[in-house]
């Protein structure tokens, strides 16, 4: 009886634990919106590969203001990939926990990004090599100065 | 047995004594930088970012007034706050000689004689040239002072204790200025002077051993514990694990705006590096240092955070 007794205890204490982690789980699992904004950064970043081949002569000025369009067109929508509750999923994610903690910073640095992507476009369009350079300084230091506060350093995964 | 341990306790002490006797002399002598020829202080701020004191020297975290200390560097071996270099008479380095400035950055001693903890990289400053160092100084005592009193160190014992520095620079410190390889070119020599001494590169991107020394035999072969955590990248020509495929327009793109090969922007130190000191050197020292980065050894050393597939 006892035993018996004991087991059902256990048993439904073991399905409670299951049932609020689980719970938990479902809440924190961001893997989707993750997913969505490491594509995003990664077509960011190969724009900007075009914006640096055409600069050096590759593709010539109307690649570059397709990759220069690209990015200010993608650099506006960036912000919506960091809602609340997309913090971790089952895909690592390297954003810190400031992109939360900081939500006026962390708009202004995305805001910071769009107006140099936006500055970039127009230097493009204008084709003058000065405005360009000057533009494309701008845009780098956007992307760093996001990626310095608000992105996690990489880490050496630790062997199993 | 009472006795055995007195008399153990009495020979450690005699070659603790021999070995200091015999250990390592200041290269800068009581008379050195006396009379030094007028200094640059235009040149010297060249060297001020080439040489990157600001970054560590300023606590930008908390919004610290340029150069006058504070920032926090976790080590293994505790946390060391950096002092304030501004020219203030009391709290900074204003009440420095020539002579105090360049034993501080050639022998690691401060002007006490005391030796400073290796956070500090005299190993790498330590081959400036005489004229660099004076140049740097003018410019340094041109900025404004701030009198900000210095934050003690919070070391584990016992490496609190600066006389086991001295046993440190035993085994991993070379004191003296760069001495050229003739057989190399006047571009590689101003490489190998920038990224060994002038902008220490090694500081970070070298591994270093249980005891903090830089192990040389891997130069510039990143490690996957840097200074504040995280991994310092493999900038060894190797193919595969280092910077052996990138073109020198894509090392020049680092140094100079921060930007990688694949598109991507640098975040973290490196990108105060960037800020404060490479995009600011000249264009001949670019070529320079990628001359020389591109003729070290190759160096197999896997840091990627990536699981490589079975």
């Amino acid at each position: 009886m006892m035993k018996t007794f004991r087991t059902i205890s256990l048993a439904l204490i073991a399905g409670l634990f299951l049932t609020i982690s689980s719970a938990e789980i479902a809440q924190a699992d961001g893997t989707a919106d993750i997913k969505a904004r490491k594509a995003t950064m990664k077509a960011i970043g190969g724009h900007m590969g075009g914006i640096k081949a055409a600069l050096k002569g590759t593709g010539g000025s109307s690649a570059l203001v397709a990759h220069a369009d690209g990015m200010a067109a993608t650099a506006g929508a960036l912000g919506s990939y960091w809602a609340k509750g997309t913090e971790m999923g089952k895909t690592k994610s390297r954003s810190l926990p400031a992109v939360w903690s900081k939500p006026t910073e962390f708009k202004a640095a995305i805001d910071a990004f769009a107006s140099a992507s936006g500055a970039f476009l127009a230097a493009a369009k204008g084709g003058d090599k000065g405005t360009i350079g000057k533009a494309m300084k701008g845009l780098g230091k956007s992307c760093g100065g996001c990626h310095k506060n608000f992105r996690a350093k990489k880490k050496k995964k630790k062997k199993m | 047995m009472c006795k055995f341990s007195t008399v153990l306790v009495a020979v450690g002490a005699l070659v603790l004594g021999a070995v200091y006797a015999l250990g390592p002399t200041p290269t800068v002598g009581p008379n050195s930088f006396m009379d030094h020829p007028k200094p640059n202080p235009t040149r010297g701020k060249a060297l001020f970012s080439a040489a990157g004191c600001q970054g560590c020297h300023t606590d930008v975290k908390n919004k610290g007034a340029l150069l006058a200390g504070g920032r926090a560097f976790k080590t293994p071996f505790g946390i060391y706050y950096s002092p304030n270099i501004t020219p203030d008479k009391t709290h900074g380095i204003g009440a420095w000689s020539n002579r105090d400035l360049a034993r501080a950055l050639r022998d690691g001693l401060n002007p006490e004689g005391s030796h400073y903890f290796p956070v500090f990289p005299y190993p790498s400053y330590s081959g400036m040239s005489d004229d660099d160092i004076m140049d740097l100084k003018s410019y340094l005592f041109s900025l404004s002072p701030v009198a900000k009193a210095n934050r003690d160190h919070n070391i584990k014992f016992p490496f609190g204790w600066r006389f086991s520095v001295y046993f440190w620079k035993m085994l991993f410190f070379q004191a003296g200025p760069f001495q050229a390889d003739k057989s190399q070119s006047a571009v590689w020599n101003r490489g190998a002077y920038l990224v060994r001494h002038l902008t220490h590169c090694g500081e970070c991107h070298s591994p270093r051993n249980a005891l903090g020394g830089i192990d040389q035999s891997r130069e510039l072969a990143g490690t996957a514990d840097g200074p504040e955590g995280g991994i310092i990248p493999n900038i060894s020509p190797h193919t595969e694990t280092g910077i052996g495929k990138w073109s020198d327009d894509e090392i020049a793109d680092l140094l100079t705006t921060g930007g990688l090969p694949d598109g991507d922007f640098v975040g973290d130190t490196m990108s105060e590096v960037v800020e404060n000191s490479t995009e600011k050197l000249a264009p001949d020292d670019i070529v320079a240092i990628i001359t020389y980065l591109k003729s070290l050894p190759p160096i197999f050393n896997n840091l990627s955070e990536e699981k490589k597939a079975p």
